[in-house]
């Protein structure tokens, strides 16, 4: 299992690093750089822009620029924002906090609910409640969780019953940490339900759908015969087995924790990484850009190998074939 | 003996306190400012976008340097439309004997936020190692030097004067240098010594800054808010004695939009919100029921204009471009009424000439040579120009070529791209066919500076109360020459098919000779002289200006908003309490 | 081996077969000594008129619909009828493993056991009446089923041990490593070389032969009164098919269990039952001891069933499927399901069904049944 991983994580640079060719060509080869705000700027001379654009290193090819960036990632300097004069890691690291946060209260959100909702609908197949969560989930698919967002914040708006936005109130400083806990709650709700439910609705028909067709089994049905009650026959054979395509799933939405809330960040003004990394495409922000495309990458690599690693956990067939 | 002693030094201690917190020290020389308000209280601000540093000499957007502003005082105080109120760190200031710079008093007992005295040490150091060294600051450098590029010379005269000079008589000197802020001396050369200043005061160094202005930065949370606290050394009192500013806090609250603010606003979360022209009626239907004023500020410095490429890609349409009449017929086949109506919800005026009515350089002389929407008289001058119509009704130039071309502007802008719909439409009117073709804002930046690949486009650029800062665009070489940009500039521009107008020479003219005329009056006269000249010649063809808007809870008192390029209310933030 | 001399012959011929015979369910009882045939007389299942239906938007599905049959200790039936004759069904209904939108319309399952005797009827419980887990104390424990594909009666998650125990552990009341030493016994009986390691193997880790071992191992693990077995050797290679076969024959008579078989293979059949069910559109058409099916069938759908079976004392003989097709389950008709295909049919099996008769202890449902002739009996099975 070790030399597994090891394996693929080493598999995983040669990707990285087509990744990381690939979008810097395609950040330089878009029209113009951070500098172009400036030159449109009646008070800044061409001679400061000349001066900036040395500074930046906009003055060489992009491919000798992107060998410089290389250079200094490997020594562990992913450059600094242009915007932020800071090291582009430190602004990432900021925000990343709040983006898996709300990714996470999400992920628990969608799965903690998603999987018995669906398991209930399973078993009261047909019923007016499994029909009535069929609709809730359907309509849960089909409306962009971003129109969503905005019903929910007129709501908020209307009924003050939520916050306006945000991640934490704005006297959260004199909070303890109970009282934190609770803000954050608060504040998550709206985010995390807008973003979530979709991702709910689809976990639910996922689950009700394998839940279903783990029933009809062979294998489920000879639990049955063999005198197992419903408890074990449900739960210990169908469940267990209806549950792994959806690790699959779980894992590849491991890899979406950094970049999946961009909008809804950006409606609720969640302090996440979604709006710095807006703000630094329509800025070009190059290295800010690189830096965080290339965190994106790496978390879409390790979340493809947690599903492998969750999916071989739960499945002796999966786990034979490492070895 | 030894009880008593430490009594005296608590009591010395609370007393420190009391003359250190609320009074000031006996030889400060404070400003009284005439507001009568009450002490306490935080101020709930906004902002769409988070700075991106608070060190003001990297600070490039309104984000960074509104609250930069804050943290920073200048020599000399700007009012409500960045008019010279008097003198802020300088208690005054004269004219050398040469005509040619300033001799500034400092106030004498300033201190930094950490206690520090504030001195002309101060002062003098920042000019000379920050603002004089391009290096060290990202475009502030090219504000203060003069039109030729050139740094003006400092020299400290003693702890409280320096003199600050160039090298002939600079009419905008004063306001530059007296707008620039001046840095604590003792926090900022060790750091520069060590080559770390570009990286100083970033957003991780919330506890190092050190400012003289009415508050600073206490903590700052990315996306979420900045707060500041009151400097308990600021130098402005009330007639009662009471230190200034009244609010002990001042947050900006980061939103994502200009939409999320409001409801923020409606649900009394803000105490501020400037809004857009589509967001004022509904604003203002609620003002009266939730208590609220909600006003116009005044006209702002931006700008929305029609410009011709003089040396347009397609040579015939040099020609025309290159005829005032036809620029001027243009103008008149523009409807601004609709425009303002259509764009701004009626909350925007007619924009004749290059200057915002919000400068005090503003001429309403041009005014009466605005030319109004009249399709007739359009076609009056055109006809006057020698342009005729072909059978479909279609405008055909002296030489028989039928006149089209390419309109365009940065995609997304809604308003520009409005703006030039409706001019499609009506140049059809007059027979000119026109195709709108919006482009990414850094292609069009890269036509404009760089390829010179375009024919006609709607833009806009901010200017200032100063017609001086319009310079680089009005001057023939300047660099955001960019409808008729000089050979040496712009490589696209043909030596041998290069040709200047009367006016824009006259211009031109103005533009150098106006920063060394030194009084007022006749300063005045010669951007009047611009205004008119820019009007008749139309090398920009100017549409129509957004008015500001406001609305604040009717409970915060002390506000005077203006035109001034900082947020409207905050210009005198440390008058502003809550009632 | 045998006088019918059928088992070679059909297996070699087989395929062709399907067509017209997909699946047979036997019960047997086993009638190895003449001591053994009064336990004929004391059944210990006792099936009366057993339905089941299938809601379907559609409409009803009759798939069981009249089956009636009894069961004794040591004894084998054998179950055979076209696909579709509603032989898993039937078998899936005597343990209650109908689920929706299947139910049980009608009939009665009584077996006699020790559990739930409050309940109980001159000595049976009408399992018909059990609910949910109340099935529990019986399946697995006394009635253990074997369905057709060992493949995927398996669940692919669980260890082979973990598999067994479970069920020795409910069943029996016994620990953990009580209940895996059974395991391994059981393992062991149905020929699994060392079995102590190979019961912490995984399913997929076994061979499909291996696989059928385990299961039959686990539904003889708790030394059930009744085994059903649908079909449990259809999805293994020939050669396998012979050796689980043989197995589950030593096994019977190890546990001297009832069995009830439920194969295509009318071989099978004659090898392993005491008496044959002959199912048909969901219904019992003709229930006797396995001499008179083979020598003197009187339905005309077993005539015509065993008429397409290649006989090795007539290797030249033309297979005769039987024409027509299989019946239409959805909203049957009232009638003889047999009726479309039938070449003897008569008026009156245009107006009426024809009720299960029984003409001594051969039971038939047919208005115009084959004349019994003695002269076509051939000698029995243990001539
Ligand atoms: N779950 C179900 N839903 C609807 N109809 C069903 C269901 N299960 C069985 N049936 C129907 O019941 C009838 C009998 O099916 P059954 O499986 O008992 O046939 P069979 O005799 O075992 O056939 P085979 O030889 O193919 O196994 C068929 O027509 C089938 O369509
Ligand atoms: S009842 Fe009639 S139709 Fe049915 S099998 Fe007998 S003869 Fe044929
Ligand atoms: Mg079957």
């Amino acid at each position: 299992m070790l030399k597994f991983i090891i394996r693929r994580l080493i598999l995983s640079i040669p990707v990285l690093l087509g990744v990381s060719i690939l979008s810097f060509l395609i950040i330089s080869a878009a029209p113009g750089n951070f500098l172009d705000v400036f030159r449109l700027d009646p008070s800044i001379s061409r001679e400061t822009v000349q001066r900036l654009e040395r500074e930046f290193g906009f003055d060489k090819d992009p491919f000798t620029q992107y060998l410089t960036w290389l250079f200094q990632v490997v020594k562990g300097n992913w450059g600094y924002s242009f915007q932020f004069k800071q090291p582009v890691f430190n602004l990432i690291w900021q925000r990343l906090g709040a983006t898996l946060l709300l990714s996470l209260t999400t992920l628990v959100f969608s799965w903690a609910i998603g999987i018995p909702l669906g398991i209930y609908a399973a078993l009261k197949q047909y019923s007016f409640k499994d029909q009535l969560s069929s609709v809730i989930a359907f309509l849960g698919l089909s409306i962009p969780s971003f129109f969503f967002s905005l019903l929910f914040l007129y709501f908020a708006s209307r009924t003050r019953l939520f916050p306006i936005g945000g991640m934490l109130s704005v006297n959260s400083s004199q909070m303890n940490t109970w009282e934190l806990i609770v803000d954050y709650l608060w504040h998550v709700i709206g985010p995390a339900v807008t973003l979530g439910f979709s991702g709910l609705a689809g976990i639910m028909r996922q689950m009700r759908g394998q839940f279903l067709d783990q029933l009809h089994m062979d294998y489920v049905e000879f639990a049955k015969a063999k005198g197992m009650p419903r408890k074990v026959v449900f739960y210990k054979h169908a469940l267990r087995n209806a549950i792994n395509p959806l690790i699959t799933i779980f894992g590849y939405s491991l890899s979406g924790l950094l970049g999946g809330a961009v909008l809804t960040e950006t409606v609720f003004g969640w302090p996440g990484m979604g709006r710095l990394v807006i703000q630094a495409l329509t800025a070009q922000d190059l290295y800010l850009v690189m830096a965080s495309l290339m965190v994106s990458s790496l978390m879409l690599i390790i979340g493809n190998l947690a599903a492998d690693i969750l999916l071989a956990l739960v499945d002796p067939r999966i786990r034979y074939r490492f070895h | 003996m030894k009880k008593a002693f430490s009594v005296l030094l608590v009591l010395c201690f609370l007393l420190g306190i009391v003359f250190a917190g609320i009074v000031p020290s006996e030889n400060l020389q404070y400003i009284v400012e005439d507001v009568h308000g009450k002490v306490g209280g935080t101020l709930y601000y906004y902002s769409i976008s988070d700075p991106k540093t608070f060190n003001p000499a990297f600070a490039q957007e309104t984000s960074s340097t509104d609250i930069t502003g804050i943290m920073w005082d200048s020599l000399v105080d700007f009012g409500k439309n960045d008019d010279i109120r008097g003198g802020n760190l300088a208690l005054d200031w004269e004219v050398t004997p040469e005509g040619n710079g300033w001799t500034f008093t400092i106030r004498k007992g300033l201190q930094w936020s950490d206690g520090h005295p504030l001195t002309a040490e101060d002062v003098y150091w920042t000019f000379k190692n920050i603002w004089f060294v391009p290096e060290n600051c990202l475009s502030t450098y090219d504000v203060i030097t003069d039109a030729q590029g050139r740094p003006p010379q400092i020299e400290k005269l003693d702890e409280n004067r320096v003199k600050i000079w160039y090298r002939e008589p600079y009419a905008v000197g004063l306001r530059q240098i007296g707008g620039v802020q001046v840095f604590p001396k003792h926090i900022v050369e060790p750091v520069l010594a060590a080559g770390k200043w570009k990286e100083f005061w970033t957003l991780a160094d919330v506890n190092k800054l050190v400012g003289s202005g009415p508050m600073l930065v206490s903590e700052y949370l990315p996306d979420q808010r900045v707060v500041l606290k009151r400097n308990p050394y600021y130098f402005r009192v009330d007639p009662a004695g009471n230190r200034l500013p009244y609010f002990d806090t001042l947050i900006f609250i980061s939103v994502p939009n200009l939409n999320t603010a409001q409801l923020k606003f409606e649900a009394g979360e803000l105490d501020y919100l400037a809004p857009q022209a589509a967001q004022y009626p509904n604003l203002k239907a609620q003002a009266a029921a939730k208590k609220w004023d909600v006003g116009i500020c005044g006209p702002t410095y931006s700008t929305l204009f029609l410009a011709f490429n003089q040396h347009s890609p397609t040579k015939e349409q040099q020609y025309w471009f290159r005829n005032k009449k036809f620029r001027n017929a243009l103008s008149c086949a523009i409807d601004r009424e609709t425009m303002i109506e259509v764009i701004y919800n009626g909350l925007a005026q007619p924009q004749w000439g290059p200057v915002s009515p919000a400068s005090p350089f503003y001429d309403p002389a041009v005014e009466d040579l605005a030319a109004t929407f009249d399709i007739a008289k359009s076609r009056a001058i055109l006809k006057e120009a020698g342009f005729t119509w072909n059978a479909e009704g279609k405008l055909i130039d002296d030489r028989g070529i039928q006149v089209k071309f390419l309109l365009t502007t940065n995609a997304g802008n809604n308003q520009r791209e409005t703006a030039c719909n409706l001019m499609v439409d009506t140049f059809g009117q007059i027979g000119i066919d026109v195709i709108f073709n919006p482009i990414d804002f850094n292609t069009l930046v890269g036509a404009l500076t760089a390829t010179g690949n375009w024919e006609t486009m709607v833009m806009g650029l901010t200017g200032g109360p100063d017609p001086h800062s319009g310079s680089n665009v009005n001057r023939i070489d300047g660099d955001l020459h960019f409808w008729n940009i000089h050979p040496d500039v712009g490589t696209w521009a043909d030596p041998d098919n290069y040709w200047i107008s009367n006016e824009e020479w006259q211009i031109d003219r103005i533009f150098r000779d106006q920063v060394r005329e030194m009084d007022e009056e006749a300063r005045w006269q010669m951007f009047a002289d611009y205004q008119r000249l820019f009007v008749e010649e139309a090398p920009l063809v100017y549409t129509v200006q957004a008015l500001r808007l406001y609305a604040k809870k009717a409970e915060l008192k002390g506000t005077d908003p203006g035109s001034s390029s900082s947020p409207p209310i905050l210009w005198n933030l440390w008058g502003l309490y809550r009632e | 081996m045998n006088s019918f001399g059928l088992r070679t012959g059909v297996h070699e011929k087989k395929k062709p077969c399907y067509n017209c015979l997909t699946l047979c369910v036997v019960i047997i009882t086993k009638p190895n000594s003449a001591d053994e045939v009064s336990d004929l007389n004391e059944p210990i299942l006792k099936v009366e008129e057993l339905r089941t239906y299938f809601d379907l938007t559609e409409g009803t599905v009759k798939a069981v619909d009249d089956v009636s049959f009894s069961l004794s200790e040591n004894e084998v039936i054998g179950i055979v009828g076209e696909t579709g004759s509603g032989k898993s069904v039937t078998a899936k209904s005597l343990v209650g493993l109908i689920a929706k939108p299947g139910r049980l319309a009608g009939g009665r399952v009584f077996f006699k056991t020790p559990e739930f005797p409050e309940r109980q009827k001159d000595g049976f419980l009408d399992l018909a009446q059990l609910q949910g887990d109340e099935y529990t104390k019986i399946r697995g424990k006394h009635i253990s089923i074997i369905f057709q594909d060992p493949m995927t009666s398996l669940d692919p998650l669980y260890t082979v041990a973990d598999q067994m125990t479970e069920t020795i552990m409910f069943h029996q009341k016994v620990n953990e490593k009580e209940a895996l030493d059974i395991a391994v016994e059981m393992l062991d009986k149905v020929g699994f070389s060392n079995p102590r390691e190979r019961v912490h193997q995984y399913p997929f880790e076994l061979s499909g032969g291996q696989r059928q071992r385990v299961v039959i191992a686990i539904a003889i693990s708790c030394n059930p009164e009744i085994l059903i077995a649908d079909e449990p050797t259809t999805a293994l290679d020939v050669t396998v098919q012979a050796q689980i076969l043989e197995l589950m024959k030593d096994l019977q008579a190890e546990f001297r269990s009832g069995l009830i078989f439920i194969t295509h293979d009318l071989a099978v059949i004659a090898e392993m039952s005491d008496r044959v069910m002959v199912m048909y559109g969901g219904k019992t058409m003709e229930y006797t001891d396995v001499y008179t099916i083979f020598e003197n069938p009187m339905h005309p759908y077993t005539h015509a069933l065993l008429s397409c079976i290649p006989r090795m004392d007539r290797r030249d003989q033309v297979l005769e499927p039987i024409p027509g097709q299989p019946p239409m389950m959805l909203n049957a008709p009232n009638l003889c399901p047999f009726l479309p295909r039938c070449q003897r049919k008569i008026e009156r099996c245009l107006k009426e069904l024809p009720s299960l008769i029984r003409m001594e202890d051969h039971y038939i449902r047919c208005f115009n049944p084959i004349e019994r002739s003695s002269a076509s009996r051939r000698g029995g099975k243990h001539a």
